[in-house]
């Protein structure tokens, strides 16, 4: 929330002594707030609370950088980024300059100060370590007069100073280097805000510069406090010409001084490794006089070159048979989002709104016992405390499209920590959070249930002890794998032939296990509602995908008809299916409808990964080959977690399951995927889910393949996918896709079988075909204006990806105007006709297919209205896209409607629905999307560190409506998908979970991206959607994970079959490439997933044809 | 003292109210405000500046970058009484007096750098910070800079090629 909770004063001292004085009289509930930018951001987070902030930078004089005799002296209130721009520190000490310039992000480097960075100690920060080995000295002022203390006695632990009360860090003094002293420094960092190390190191040579006869060596970001050893300083000293035999040594004892911690930046083992790396690469490095870049040792391409390449590759000729379609016109919602006057829900006020906060469980599995809100309701401002109990006369306490396993809030028991207890309606946001921390619940804990593997042995804890509803919009869910009285959720079966006959054909049989992580969507936009509940209706403005299978919720909680339930969905800042279907709608409807005003719901980031996330897949995967190289079966077990609350967890694991089968040409499938319900936050869809899922196994395990077999694998898959138009699912729509062509230009792109790659530098690819565009229903309305403008009404979400840019394009085509003369709606039930959703990439072939019906419609309209005008049959005219014409006659729309209406500023309206009965949307899939990607990535073959040289992929698209668009559509999955590649994994420790923040998990950032970026755009006009256009939009995200692993094993010759391919697990991988391990032992179905069969006395029944 | 604001808190008294003198796009602005407040909330509920956005929260990601005397900051970990007498640039004083885009602004529609639009102000304000820096022309410098703001729709790619317009755009009106 943009306000702190509790309010604290700010002190502004004169004198450091009146400071000093403030502090003691304080007794600890005051802190001295320098540039703030550690204190506030904890203080924000709950970590600190202070009364007083006694802000120091009202006194003069504390914020010089200047020379002090034989040392430079940096003012504590120094930031960082004018110590990074000041010349006497870039002249006198490189590596501080380029560390201080490095650190954070621009903002922290102008607001936060290094005096504060060193006082606040903060473990995983770094400028203390390189300070260790410049022997800095730290000025002090306090009650007691001042003193100097070296930086090796300031920082005594985690978060710890030798700073007695009342004493202020002043300045801190760097001694000038002698003329033959070296000083380096390296820090290893794969979260901005977290250097998980940090290694510095000086030299002082003799003045042969031959022997080195003094040294520093200090180690830190690994440790609770940055720490310096004196015996690897004296390792370290004697002739230069015998170093390197030293260092080895030296780095041990590095290692073996510093208190290295297991945790979740690395294990002490890697990091101990590292510090062996690193040391030798600084003392190396400095004796020959090199000043590396901090940071991952890469080289990028210039960006002109990069950015010139990437604009040349999407230059193409627009259509000639199109006036609109084809262009690349610019966003209609442009000049509303550079300007700030793009509205997205949390800008919205309302007259009277109040606004809530939720208290959540802070257990993963409990009852109950008592929940005392009395505390809360007497905080002046609260209107209400609302519990479970207090929704007892609703219809329904709980609500799910599928399942109706969501609680609003907990009712008796809590089945996560996170889930929704009390809501707190309050006047103002923060009254709502200091009202709610005085809520006081009790609870009996349960055992809790975090795996899939835990909930589904016999006998395991039951999460949901009562059978839930099937929901409103179960749809094409298989609902057969939920078993009431287990854990079990989902066991979707796909199978067709006989899978023992084929792997007893089999002459090569290649089986492993695989891991794809659980993961976050994090959208910049977290989830926010407002509803507005009064006179028997009730408003909701929101940040869904799902708008009106949301409305179906609301209405069934309150048993409202659908008409008197209106959900407003204005712009979205973000989708990706982490807000398809409903979030905090009910919460925030539940909280007006109890207050008679508007409320308004906004969650933190925080509250936002504890009400949704992605599920997880561990994967067992086994493939036959027979004796003339033709893939003949696949087999496969997944779990997945799907946590609290189903969701569309069902719908994440039958896609799993078809998404899992591939584009071969299989004799025989067996693959079977259980989800079961765990006490961890609710998984649900993530863009490209089942296929980020399936393909990292999929796609591993075929090069896997090729390479047993000794042929490449890109020549193998050649051999063994399907063919245009092949019926290659029994009963599925033919694959109106040229896959091997598509394989053929990516393979190209990257340079596959033509350019040697460097050492450390290889390249791979991957490829999916995945069932898109979800139910094919919707309809829509236009409207034909007097003046010839048209307005569209769309019930389609704009999440960003342009809906609104692409689907009024369509109608501009159609009746031959400017897109400046259409208007599209936002989604709103109140407004816009019915749409299923805005996701799966449906929503330009589904939605832009009634649009183009709807025009259509007026189209008709217009010919009889024009037959009567002219008192011709109506057989006699044709539409174009202007007008209509009899013969040599033409007469444009505005001159039908004002002849026929006899005003001008009349109207004709049509109407355009598609439905998967009795039409051509009737076969499943709506679409196949079928993407490949090739990647080329270098590796540090010393620390596992990698990055992506090229990625490059094919949009099959059919027609690319707005070829920007469109291509925009894949450099962005690209870079999100990479995020789970590199780092992204949601971890829980123990009922919590420990990294669900932006700070914990960091996803892509700009210096992430590869030096070359290419989409191929393969228009066939071959789908289903307007003009011949396909689903597009999610499909390359699914590939890029097994991409990137195969380019890995190309670099470095080793396996990775767990996301993300973090440093640490590629410099693991690299100890069992040379120990020998091999990566595909025959092993057979595993017992983990033996160990769940026992609930199959519930077995379902298989389902040849998928969902 | 602790209890006493424990207390104030508690019994919903506030400390007291200051009045803040700045100058907001332009603009001089004299605001109520708690001394404890963010600036992104003197912004968006004070002022009505909404296309300041909040997302992290916690000066991570970028999206409520403000640029204060010209330098950007995170102005939900930002006070807003820090800003007394200080020059504020949000969104919203990105277009020229006569209403034209910025430069910076038209470099972001001609690149398509922007999808959902959430970052897109953050993203504005860091990039207009850059390209009138002597960071602008050193290719790691502007990586180090713009990889301060999270972007999840775009892949960065044309949030680059915008940058790159801007750079081009800023040097030539420099002559």
């Amino acid at each position: 929330m943009p306000h702190f909770t509790h309010p604290f004063r700010i002190a502004q001292p004169a004198t450091l002594a009146e400071a000093s004085r403030l502090l003691l009289d304080a007794d600890g509930a005051a802190a001295v707030y320098a540039g703030g930018s550690e204190l506030l951001l904890t203080m924000k987070q709950g970590g600190l609370r202070y009364d007083t902030l006694v802000d120091i930078k009202t006194i003069p004089g504390l914020d010089v950088v200047a020379p002090a005799g034989a040392a430079i002296s940096i003012g504590a209130l120094a930031t960082h980024r004018s110590i990074a721009k000041s010349a006497a520190v870039r002249t006198a000490f490189p590596f501080l300059a380029r560390l201080e310039g490095t650190i954070a992000n621009p903002r922290v480097r102008a607001t936060g100060t290094l005096g504060g960075n060193l006082c606040f100690a903060e473990p995983h920060s770094d400028p203390a370590t390189l300070l260790l080995a410049h022997d800095a000295v730290l000025h002090v002022s306090g009650p007691d007069g001042d003193r100097a203390i070296p930086v090796m006695d300031f920082t005594i632990g985690s978060y710890t100073t030798a700073l007695e009360p009342g004493e202020i860090l002043r300045s801190i003094d760097v001694p000038r280097l002698g003329a033959n002293s070296l000083v380096a420094y390296q820090r290893v960092q794969q979260l901005e805000h977290r250097p998980m190390l940090g290694v510095a190191v000086r030299l002082d040579l003799d003045d042969a510069r031959r022997v080195i006869v003094g040294s520093r060596a200090a180690v830190g970001a690994a440790a609770p406090q940055p720490t310096r050893s004196e015996a690897a300083e004296a390792l370290l000293l004697g002739d230069i010409a015998s170093i390197d035999a030293r260092i080895a040594e030296a780095a041990a004892a590095l290692a073996d001084a510093a208190d290295l911690l297991d945790d979740a930046d690395g294990s002490a083992a890697y990091k101990r490794h590292l510090i062996g790396v690193h040391l030798r690469r600084l003392v190396q490095g400095a004796l020959k006089g090199e000043i590396p870049q901090i940071g991952v040792p890469r080289k990028r391409r210039p960006l002109e070159a990069m950015i010139g390449e990437w604009q040349h590759g999407r230059e193409r000729t627009p259509p000639a048979d199109f006036k609109v379609i084809g262009r690349s016109l610019p966003r209609t919602d442009g000049r509303p989002k550079v300007t700030g006057t793009a509205v997205y829900t949390a800008d919205i006020s309302l007259p009277q709104m109040a606004h809530a906060k939720v208290l959540r469980s802070p257990v993963g599995h409990a009852r109950i016992l008592s929940i005392d809100v009395e505390a809360a309701k007497a905080v002046p401002g609260v209107l209400d405390v609302i519990t479970g109990q207090d929704l007892l006369t609703l219809r329904r306490q709980l609500f799910g499209h599928a399942y109706r396993d969501n609680t609003i809030l907990a009712m008796e028991k809590v089945v996560y920590a996170g889930e929704a207890v009390v809501a707190v309606v309050a006047e103002d946001a923060a009254t709502a959070q200091r009202a709610a921390d005085l809520v006081e619940i009790a609870y009996d804990e349960l055992e809790p249930v975090m795996t899939p593997e835990q909930a589904l042995r016999e006998g395991a804890p039951l999460i949901h002890e009562e059978p839930h509803e099937i929901g409103h919009a179960p749809g094409h869910i298989n609902l057969e794998g939920r078993a009431p009285g287990t854990n079990r959720l989902t066991n979707d079966i796909v199978q067709w032939g006989n899978i023992d006959e084929a792997f007893a054909r089999a002459k090569t049989i290649v089986e492993g296990e695989y891991y794809y992580p659980m993961s976050f969507v994090y959208t910049m936009e977290p989830y926010a509602s407002i509803a507005d509940y009064r006179g028997g209706e009730v408003t909701i403005h929101t940040t869904g995908q799902h708008t009106y299978t949301t409305r179906r919720d609301i209405a069934d909680i309150f048993g409202l008809p659908l008409s008197k339930v209106r959900i407003a969905t204005p712009y979205v800042g973000g989708g990706f299916g982490a807000k398809s279907y409903s979030k905090v709608e009910p919460l925030a409807a539940v909280c007006s409808w109890r207050v008679g005003r508007p409320v308004k719901v906004e969650l933190t980031v925080e509250e936002t990964v504890l009400t949704t996330r992605a599920l997880d897949a561990r994967v067992w995967l086994k493939t036959g080959v027979d004796e003339h190289g033709r893939l003949i079966a696949r087999q496969a077990r997944v779990l997945m977690n799907a946590g609290a609350f189903s969701q569309n967890a069902m719908l994440v694991s039958a896609k799993t399951s078809t998404r899992m089968v591939g584009p071969y040409n299989w004799d025989a499938v067996d693959i079977q995927v259980r989800s079961a319900y765990t006490n961890t936050s609710p998984g649900s869809s993530y863009r490209g889910f089942g296929g980020v899922h399936g393909s990292l196994p999929g796609e591993v395990q075929m090069d896997e393949t090729a390479e047993i077999l000794g042929v490449d694998p890109v020549e193998y898959r050649l051999q063994n996918l399907v063919e245009r138009d092949h019926e290659f699912w029994p009963g599925k729509r033919r694959l109106h896709a040229d896959v091997k062509a598509n394989l053929r230009m990516v393979a190209g792109g990257i340079g596959w079988g033509t350019t040697v790659e460097p050492e450390n530098t290889g390249k791979g690819v991957g490829l999916i075909v995945m069932d898109s565009g979800a139910v094919p229903i919707g309809r829509s309305e236009v409207r034909l204006h007097g003046d010839g403008s048209v307005t569209v009404l769309t019930g389609a979400a704009e999440l960003g990806q342009g809906s609104r840019t692409v689907l009024a394009m369509v109608a501009a085509e159609e009746f031959g105007v400017g897109l400046d003369k259409v208007r599209i709606s936002m989604s709103d039930s109140g407004v816009a006709p019915y749409a299923r959703s805005t996701g799966a990439d449906r929503t330009t072939i589904m939605e832009g297919s009634t649009i183009l019906l709807a025009c259509q419609d007026i189209k008709q309209q217009m010919r009889d209205m024009a037959a009567e005008i002219w008192s011709a049959p109506a057989a006699d005219i044709t539409a174009t896209n202007d007008g209509v014409q009899r013969g040599q006659l033409f007469m444009p729309w505005s001159e039908v409607i004002e002849r026929y209406f006899t005003i001008q500023d009349m109207e004709v309206s049509g109407r355009g629905h598609i439905r998967p009965k009795n039409s051509e949307w009737a076969l499943i899939p709506p679409s196949w999307e079928n993407p490949v990607v090739g990647a080329r990535v270098e590796a540090d073959p010393e620390t596992g560190e990698w990055w992506v040289k090229s990625l490059i992929d094919v949009a099959d698209i059919g027609l690319a409506l707005n070829p920007t668009l469109a291509d925009g559509m894949d450099t962005g999955s690209l870079i999100q998908s990479l995020g789970i590649a590199m780092r992204e994994e949601l971890i829980y420790d123990g009922q919590q979970l420990s990294n669900g923040s932006v700070l914990g998990y960091r996803v892509p950032e700009m210096a992430d991206i590869p030096d070359q970026m290419h989409t191929f755009v393969v228009e066939n006009r071959d789908g289903m959607g307007p003009y011949g256009s396909k689903a597009h939009g999610d499909g390359s995200m699914s590939v890029v994970a097994p991409a990137i692993a195969n380019a890995l094993h190309d670099a470095l010759g080793v396996r990775l079959h767990r996301a993300p391919f973090t440093p640490e697990r590629v410099w693991k991988a690299m100890l069992d490439r040379d120990a020998g391990v091999n990566p595909n032992p025959t092993a057979g179905i595993p017992d983990w997933w033996k160990a769940t069969d026992w609930t199959d006395r519930h077995a379902p029944k298989p389902s040849g044809k998928g969902h | 003292m602790a209890e006493q604001a424990a207390e104030s808190a508690e019994a919903g008294g506030l400390p007291e109210k200051i009045t803040i003198q700045m100058t907001v796009n332009g603009r001089p602005v004299a605001v109520e405000a708690d001394p404890w407040e963010a600036l992104s909330h003197t912004l968006r509920t004070r002022l009505g500046l909404t296309g300041t956005k909040i997302s992290c929260d916690v000066q991570a990601c970028g999206a409520c970058t403000v640029l204060v005397d010209g330098l950007p900051r995170s102005s939900c970990t930002y006070l807003a009484y820090e800003a007394q007498g200080r020059e504020v640039l949000t969104v919203e004083g990105l277009e020229t007096a006569d209403g034209s885009l910025s430069p910076v602004q038209q470099a972001f529609i001609d690149q398509s750098g922007y999808q959902c639009g959430y970052c897109t102000p953050g993203m504005l304000l860091a990039t207009h910070a850059l390209i009138t820096s002597e960071d602008a022309d050193d290719d790691d410098a502007v990586i180090e800079h713009m990889s301060g703001n999270l972007c999840r729709c775009t892949g960065y790619v044309p949030i680059v090629a915008a940058v790159l317009q801007a750079r081009k755009a800023a040097a030539a009106s420099r002559g």
